[in-house]
C-alpha cells in the first residue's frame, strides 16, 4: 500500500510480442535491487504524459526470484484512458518510469494437491510468475491458455515448447474453445483452480466451479478493471476544506490526486480496498468488487478509485 | 459442524450432521455409535441430486447388522466395512487420492476418531468445508505433550501422567486441529511434586 513511488526504474526491453501486447523489462535507476514480490502480484507503473498522469496496475511476468528486474506485458486499450497507448507509444528502451512496491491480491496457495490455472488473453500474465514458481518447485500445474488466434497469444509458444504435458492452448481462430465444465469436472481432490481473463470467463468459471462443488476456499480469481467514465461531479471534503471537480474521463481518487490530496491505493481497479473512503452525504454509484452489499446499501463508504457520484455531488469525510 | 466457543475458542463444539447440497460424492465414515448419526443424515437428506455414496465403517457385530439394514444398496453404492479405526484410517489416504473435487466426507464417531480421519482429509488438501463431523462416542482425549512431544490417547481424568515422559500433565481445553489433540503442561511445574487429586473429567 502505497501513495509515493518506491522505485524510479528505467525500460530494459521493449518488445511487441503480439498485435496488441507488448513486454517491457525495468532495472532501477540506482543499480539496486527491487523489493522481492510472490508470484501474482501486480505493481502500479507511474507514467506523465504532459499534464497528463496515469497510474495502472500491471501484473509482475519476471521471475520472482530475480530481484534485479521487474517485467509487465501490456495490453493496448485503444479505448481506454490512455496508459496503455503511452505505453506503447512512448516508452522505449532507457525511458525512466516510477514504479510501487508490489501488492498481491491473487497469491498462489501453495499447500494445494495440484494448481489449475485458466487463462483468458492478456489475463495470462499473472499465470507467468506462477509458472516459473511452480516449474522451480516441480509443482503439479496445468494452465488451460485461451487465446484469439496463435498470433495473439502472448508467450504461448515458449510455454507450450517449455511444458508441453501441463499447457494447453485453445485459439478460438481454429474453434477449439475451452470447455470449463470438463476441465472442472474430475479434477483430483486438494484442487486450487485460478481463473484470469474477461469478465465472462471469469464470472462462467466461478459459475461452473460452485455448480460443480468447489468449495470457494479453492476458487481464486482476478480481473483489471480499468475506471469507466461518467459524469462529471464535485466532492466536498469535510476534513480538508476543498472542494474538486471530478471530470468524465477521470477518476474520483485521479481527481484527489491532481489536487494533491493523498489518500492510499494498491490496485486501482476496485478490489484491493485501500482506497475505502468515508462518505459523509450524496448517493454514490458503486461499482467495485470490494464493498459488501451491506455496506454499499448503507451508503456509507466508497471506493473512489473505480467508483463515482450517483448525481452531481458527494461530500467525503477526508 | 464444528465452531467455536466464546472463551476457549480452539474447543470443538458439535452439531449434528447438515447435509451439503453442493455435494456430488459423498463418503460417509462411521465409528461404532457413530454410525446413528450417519443414518440420521441419510434419512434427513432425501434424494436431491443423483450422487454416488459409499460408506466406511469399523464397528461391533451389533452395530454391523445395524449397518447393513439401513445403508442398503438403494442408498449405498459401496458399503466396507474395516476391522478397526487403523485398518480403516490405513485405506483412506489411497481412497482420497482417487477422489475429485466436490467429494464431502461426513464424519461421526467418537472424538478421537472425527480428528484422525479430518487429518486424513486435510492431508489430502481438503479444506474443512469439505468435511462435516458430529461427535457421538468416547469423549477421551488425545493429549499433546509440549515437553516430550508425545500424544497420549484415551485420556479421561483432568490429570495424567504423559505415555512419552511419564510427568504429570493437566489436560486444557485449547485444542489443536492440526494435531488433532489437545494441549497437555506439566501440572507441577511450579512445585514439583505437588499434585492434585486427579478426577475423571469425559468418558
Amino acid at each position: 500500500m502505497s501513495t509515493a513511488f518506491s522505485y524510479t526504474a528505467r525500460v530494459t526491453r521493449a518488445d511487441q510480442i503480439t498485435p496488441l501486447i507488448k513486454h517491457f523489462s525495468f532495472e532501477r535507476v540506482d543499480g539496486k535491487p527491487f523489493g522481492p514480490f510472490s508470484a501474482g502480484s501486480h505493481a502500479v507503473i507511474g507514467m506523465r504524459d504532459g499534464s497528463e498522469s496515469y497510474k495502472n496496475p500491471y501484473s509482475l511476468v519476471g521471475s520472482s526470484n530475480n530481484f534485479m528486474e521487474y517485467q509487465i506485458a501490456v495490453r493496448l486499450e485503444s479505448n481506454g484512458r490512455g496508459g496503455s497507448l503511452y505505453m506503447h507509444n512512448n516508452v522505449e528502451i532507457g525511458t525512466e518510469l516510477e514504479i510501487g512496491n508490489p501488492y498481491n491480491l491473487f497469491p498462489v496457495y501453495k499447500p494445494a494437491k495440484k494448481h489449475l490455472m485458466l487463462a483468458g488473453g492478456v489475463g495470462i500474465t499473472p499465470f507467468m510468475a506462477y509458472i516459473d514458481e511452480m516449474g522451480l518447485m516441480n509443482s503439479n500445474f496445468e494452465l488451460h491458455y485461451s487465446i484469439r488466434d496463435f498470433e495473439h497469444g502472448a508467450f504461448a509458444k515458449e510455454l507450450r515448447d517449455k511444458y508441453p504435458k501441463q499447457v494447453k492452448l485453445y485459439i478460438q481462430a481454429d474453434d477449439v474453445m475451452a470447455n470449463f465444465n470438463k476441465i472442472l469436472n474430475s479434477q483430483p481432490l486438494g484442487t486450487h483452480v485460478y481463473v484470469c481473463g474477461p469478465h465472462r470467463m471469469v464470472g462462467d468459471v466461478l459459475r461452473i466451479a460452485d455448480d460443480l462443488g468447489w468449495p470457494t476456499t479453492s476458487i481464486h480469481s482476478e480481473e483489471f478493471k480499468a475506471p469507466d467514465p461518467g459524469n462529471p461531479f464535485t466532492v466536498t471534503l469535510t476534513k480538508s476544506h476543498r472542494e474538486v471537480n471530478v471530470r468524465a474521463r477521470e477518476s474520483l481518487l485521479e481527481a484527489l490526486e491532481q489536487a494533491n490530496i493523498e489518500i492510499p491505493y494498491s490496485c486501482r481497479g476496485g478490489a484491493c480496498g485501500f482506497c475505502k473512503t468515508e462518505v459523509v452525504d450524496g448517493e454514490i454509484d458503486h461499482r467495485d468488487y470490494y464493498l459488501t452489499d451491506a455496506e454499499k446499501a448503507s451508503g456509507k463508504f466508497m471506493m473512489p478509485c473505480i467508483s463515482r457520484a450517483q448525481g452531481k455531488h458527494l461530500t467525503l469525510d477526508i | 459442524m464444528t465452531e467455536e466457543v466464546p472463551g476457549i475458542k480452539s474447543k470443538p463444539v458439535y452439531s449434528p450432521l447438515q447435509y451439503d447440497l453442493k455435494s456430488r460424492w459423498n463418503l460417509l465414515i462411521g465409528e461404532g455409535e457413530g454410525l446413528i448419526g450417519l443414518i440420521n443424515l441419510l434419512s434427513s437428506s432425501g434424494s436431491i441430486r443423483p450422487v454416488t455414496t459409499n460408506f466406511m465403517y469399523t464397528g461391533s457385530d451389533v452395530e454391523k447388522a445395524y449397518a447393513q439394514s439401513y445403508f442398503s444398496p438403494s442408498r449405498c453404492n459401496k458399503i466396507s466395512r474395516f476391522e478397526n479405526q487403523d485398518s480403516l484410517l490405513a485405506d483412506l489416504p489411497q481412497i482420497l487420492a482417487n477422489s475429485h473435487m466436490g467429494l464431502r466426507l461426513y464424519i461421526c464417531g467418537s472424538e478421537t476418531f472425527l480428528w484422525k480421519v479430518a487429518g486424513v482429509a486435510r492431508a489430502a488438501g481438503m479444506h474443512k468445508s469439505e468435511y462435516n463431523m458430529q461427535l457421538i462416542g468416547s469423549k477421551a482425549r488425545r493429549v499433546y505433550c509440549p515437553h516430550c512431544e508425545a500424544t497420549s490417547e484415551g485420556v479421561t481424568t483432568d490429570i495424567h501422567e504423559c505415555d512419552g515422559c511419564g510427568l504429570p500433565l493437566v489436560n486444557c481445553d485449547h485444542f489443536s486441529r492440526e494435531m488433532g489433540a489437545y494441549l497437555g503442561f506439566r501440572v507441577d511445574a511450579e512445585v514439583h511434586g505437588e499434585i492434585p487429586e486427579r478426577q475423571e473429567l469425559y468418558r
